[in-house]
């Protein structure tokens, strides 16, 4: 799996991140992972299909998925979690279809699935039909660390 | 900040009546605060494109303009826009999605869309599409 696939991604998180006014997006190391990873406090997950298949993930705590979707709304911080996720999945959704547009201009015909919010405090996820690994991006904001998790083959 | 301006009224004076579909509660809720702030009127909301062809139908020829998310659960925005097309074909569809590639631009301009908003937008942006489509006799 190409280190190149995860770039567009870091990209349009910083750039939608900064769009809605979470000031400083600084990405740390992207590194390889085992791809079976446990997140914690909220989890959101959307699929790529087409030439490239697999899937990305965002990871983050509750606090920091409320002080983000409270700075997407330009509202004080809510308890209410459907919101949240709400708020949480489409910036996810938001960052993926930027990314995908970054790779369609490469000549990557992709597809994006909706995404899928799910909180708890222990959330592993595994997919045996991807590699067995995955590239991770740290992204350190005003609102604490976003984690994203890439995983993806050629069709 | 300068004040926003406000969309035009119809010519019999009563606002343009808007049809939201996405199925993110927040972007709903986002573009309905917008919408409504520039002077239009959500008329309804539908989660999907299923529901947006439905809603098209029980309020026609209610609906002045119809926003249309492209990544969604059970039909996707290109075939409700479609099915709304084939129900009048004189519907104005504006797509507003994270999908900007030029492939799905390109598809739902031939379908008969009539502008392609790239989420995360801002609300002018907002105004200056919908006011360009609402202005253009129908």
């Amino acid at each position: 799996m190409k280190i190149e696939y995860i770039k567009p991604f870091v990209r349009a998180a910083v750039s939608v991140l900064e769009e809605f006014a979470v000031a400083e997006v600084l990405p740390g190391d992207v590194t390889l992972a085992g791809q079976t990873h446990n997140g914690t406090g909220m989890v959101v997950m959307i699929g790529i299909t087409g030439r490239l298949s697999g899937w990305v993930t965002f990871d983050m705590s509750s606090e920091t998925a409320a002080a983000i979707a409270s700075a997407m709304t330009r509202a004080p911080s809510t308890q209410d979690q459907s919101h949240i996720q709400s708020a949480i999945a489409e910036l996810g959704n938001m960052i993926s279809g930027r990314a995908v547009s970054g790779l369609a201009k490469e000549g990557y015909k992709i597809d994006i699935t909706p995404p899928v919010a799910i909180s708890g405090s222990r959330i592993g996820m595994t997919d045996p039909e991807n590699p067995p690994v995955c590239w991770v991006a740290p992204l350190d904001t005003e609102h604490g660390k976003i984690t994203l998790n890439l995983a993806l083959k050629e069709a | 900040m300068a004040e926003q301006e406000r969309l035009p009224t119809k010519p019999d004076g009563t606002k343009y009546r808007i049809l939201i579909v996405d199925d993110a509660h927040f972007m709903i809720k986002t573009l309905d605060k917008m919408i409504t702030d520039l002077g239009a009127d959500v008329i309804d909301t539908a989660l999907d494109g299923n529901e947006a062809v439905e809603k098209y139908k029980f309020h026609m020829p209610g609906i002045d303009l119809v926003t249309l998310d492209i990544t969604m659960p059970i039909k996707n925005g290109i075939e409700a826009l479609k099915e709304i097309r084939a129900l009048d074909p004189k519907a104005r569809c504006v797509m507003v999605s994270a999908m900007g590639t030029d492939d799905n631009v390109k598809e739902a301009i031939l379908l008969g869309a009539k502008h392609f908003i790239a989420k995360p937008f801002k609300q002018d942006k907002v105004y200056e599409v919908l006011k360009l489509i609402l202005s253009r006799p129908v």
